[in-house]
């Protein structure tokens, strides 16, 4: 029963150029958040949104120019924000045993 | 993509050096944990490992792959840099890392696998191959920022670095995702293949792709206004570790503009980009001359002094001919042997890695470490362009290509910035040979590693600057070699 209504339901094609706007949007939310949040891991989640938004675009432009390895470039990034998200949070606590804070307002010893 | 999954002994062949570089970093890490009391020993095995992976460069030129990779002559003459520099930074950085006790295997094992990946980056014909070889490279120098990780500003040099670099590689994936989607392809050959069959470069989405990916290499390039880490890292980071990424990283990151901007504005630099990159150019050369003035830290003063010398690269890179390529890559070189120098002597002359390294420090080193000062010295004057060091040469082949290009003003604000660099490389020859100390420095005597990387790098920096045929004839069969 609840296969055939399922069935019922008419597919809704989304267009590409929806997933574009939402990979932008994402995109420059994310860059926003970068230059605005002042904590390091806000900044670094912001630069993660950026590089799914980039992914969600990848993706979008495969499907419409039907080719494999725009989405084969997906896999790669992620791997790749993977190690990298490894590195960072490992220098974040780093950076929090030893100044207490990982605001970056107040960690401004380094100047000119 | 037919026969992506046929990997030949061909493909094997061409990226044979990175290959090796990797699995000597892992077998040095896997040394450091089970057998601690080879310590002493790591230097001289990465020495071996790179000697074996350069062995390994004698690759023909061709692409691999499927297409992913593209080897040149020009791979080669970057491989060859980026293996001198591990080299050198291992020759005289292992008595530096030492003396603190931070000699673990992961500090070499880092260096080689950033080497490795400046390495694929410049062979990859595939953007993705250049991302992960872009990344490969930062990530490591992202953990070697903070080697001193109980030094709070090594480490917060460490999070500005990763915060900016990540920033940056997203900068660089949005530009590819743009020319992917606007010509439906990641490689570089394809996409040239595809403009050249009418798919205009006038149009938008190609243009801030361009931009994108462009600002992402001016990152990592150092060049103003993407060059806030640079004084920050440097002032924070380990000395060899900074011989090692104010150089052979830039190198490669210079290398993949050129192969970028080739492709995608096939016609030669037309407007938007030559005054783009002449603007990039000036304002590295104008700042970073001028802030360097200012300071009174080695490290931060050679991170200024860095910018303005990208400053000058830029002036080639917005030229774009075959002579300001050769002569891009001949100043690469002589700035690699000359700035690998000065902050291996720098390290040398100071404190130790842990504390900062004012100029006072070096006052009357002349007199107390002949050698260590000599090196400096020679790095100074081969910095500042003065014949007859390498540095002259540089300097000269970029300026005499953007002037046959009719670019006068760009060579003439190269050769102001040059005037005013002279202040503050010569004030530090000044501090070294005429000043007195001012309070005692322990610095620690040279040893047979250290005492033969001053030897390379300051007959490199002589010899090259005397008889330059040998790096010409490289850097012309290499720039030959673009496909542009």
């Amino acid at each position: 029963m609840e296969g055939a209504a399922m069935n019922a339901v008419v597919p809704m094609t989304v267009p590409l150029n929806a997933f574009l706007a939402v990979g932008t949007i994402l995109f420059v939310i994310g860059l926003a958040g970068v230059l605005l949040k002042r904590n390091a891991l806000s900044m670094f989640l912001s630069i993660e949104l950026m590089m799914n938004a980039v992914n969600l675009l990848f993706l979008a432009y495969a499907r419409m120019r039907g080719d494999a390895s725009g989405q084969m470039v997906v896999f790669f990034v992620i791997a790749v924000a993977a190690a990298e998200a490894a590195v960072g949070l490992a220098i974040f606590v780093a950076l929090f045993r030893a100044k207490r804070s990982i605001d970056v307002d107040e960690i401004a010893s380094l100047k000119w | 993509m037919p026969g992506f999954l046929h990997v030949t002994a061909a493909d094997v062949s061409a990226v044979g050096p990175e290959a090796f570089l990797c699995v000597v970093g892992i077998a040095l890490v896997l040394l450091d944990a089970f057998a601690k009391s080879l310590r002493p020993s790591f230097p001289y095995l990465t020495l071996g490992g790179i000697a074996v992976a350069n062995f390994l460069g004698g690759y023909p030129s061709g692409s691999a792959f499927a297409g992913a990779i593209e080897t040149s002559e020009l791979t080669r003459f970057v491989d060859l840099l980026a293996l001198a520099a591990v080299a050198l930074a291992t020759l005289g950085g292992g008595a530096l890392l030492a003396r603190d006790r931070r000699n673990q295997g992961e500090s070499y094992a880092l260096l080689l696998w950033s080497a490795a990946g400046l390495m694929l980056m410049v062979k990859g014909d595939d953007l993705l191959v250049v991302f992960i070889g872009l990344e490969l490279m930062s990530i490591a120098l992202y953990v070697l920022a903070a080697w001193y990780r109980e030094v709070a500003e090594a480490t917060e040099a460490a999070m500005k670095y990763f915060l900016m670099g990540a920033l940056a590689s997203t900068f660089l994936l949005l530009g590819v995702a743009l020319v992917y989607g606007r010509l439906g392809s990641t490689r570089l050959t394809a996409l040239k293949g595809a403009l050249a069959s009418g798919e205009g470069f006038s149009d938008p989405m190609l243009q801030v792709g361009l931009l994108a990916i462009l600002a992402a290499l001016a990152f990592k390039i150092a060049l103003v206004p993407f060059h806030s880490w640079a004084p920050d890292v440097y002032q924070g980071m380990t000395t060899p570790a900074v011989a090692f990424l104010s150089t052979a990283p830039k190198a490669a990151a210079v290398v993949v503009a050129v192969k970028v901007l080739g492709t995608l504005a096939p016609s030669g630099l037309g407007e938007p980009w030559r005054p783009l990159l002449s603007l990039l150019a000036v304002l590295s050369i104008l700042f970073g001359n001028v802030v360097a003035l200012a300071q009174r830290d080695l490290k931060r003063m050679l991170a200024y002094s860095g910018i303005a010398q990208m400053g000058y690269v830029a002036i080639g890179l917005a030229t774009f001919d075959g002579a300001a390529f050769e002569g891009i890559l001949v100043f690469l070189a002589g700035y690699l042997a000359t700035n690998v120098a000065a902050f291996l002597a720098v390290g040398a002359l100071s404190n130790g890695e842990k504390e900062a390294h004012p100029l006072a420090d070096v006052a009357g080193m002349g007199r107390r470490r002949p050698f260590a000062a000599s090196v400096l010295t020679l790095a100074m004057l081969s910095l500042t362009g003065l014949p007859p060091t390498v540095g002259f040469i540089g300097k000269l082949l970029v300026f005499r290509a953007a002037i046959d290009a009719g670019l006068m003003t760009l060579a003439l604000v190269g050769i102001f910035g040059s005037l005013v660099s002279a202040g503050y490389y010569l004030r530090v020859v000044y501090t070294l040979w005429m000043k007195e100390p001012s309070r005692e420095v322990a610095a620690p005597e040279e040893d047979v590693l250290s005492g033969a990387a001053y030897i390379l790098v300051s007959v490199a920096m002589l010899y090259l600057g005397v008889f330059p045929r040998l790096l010409l004839d490289l850097a012309r069969a290499a720039a030959r070699s673009l496909p542009y």
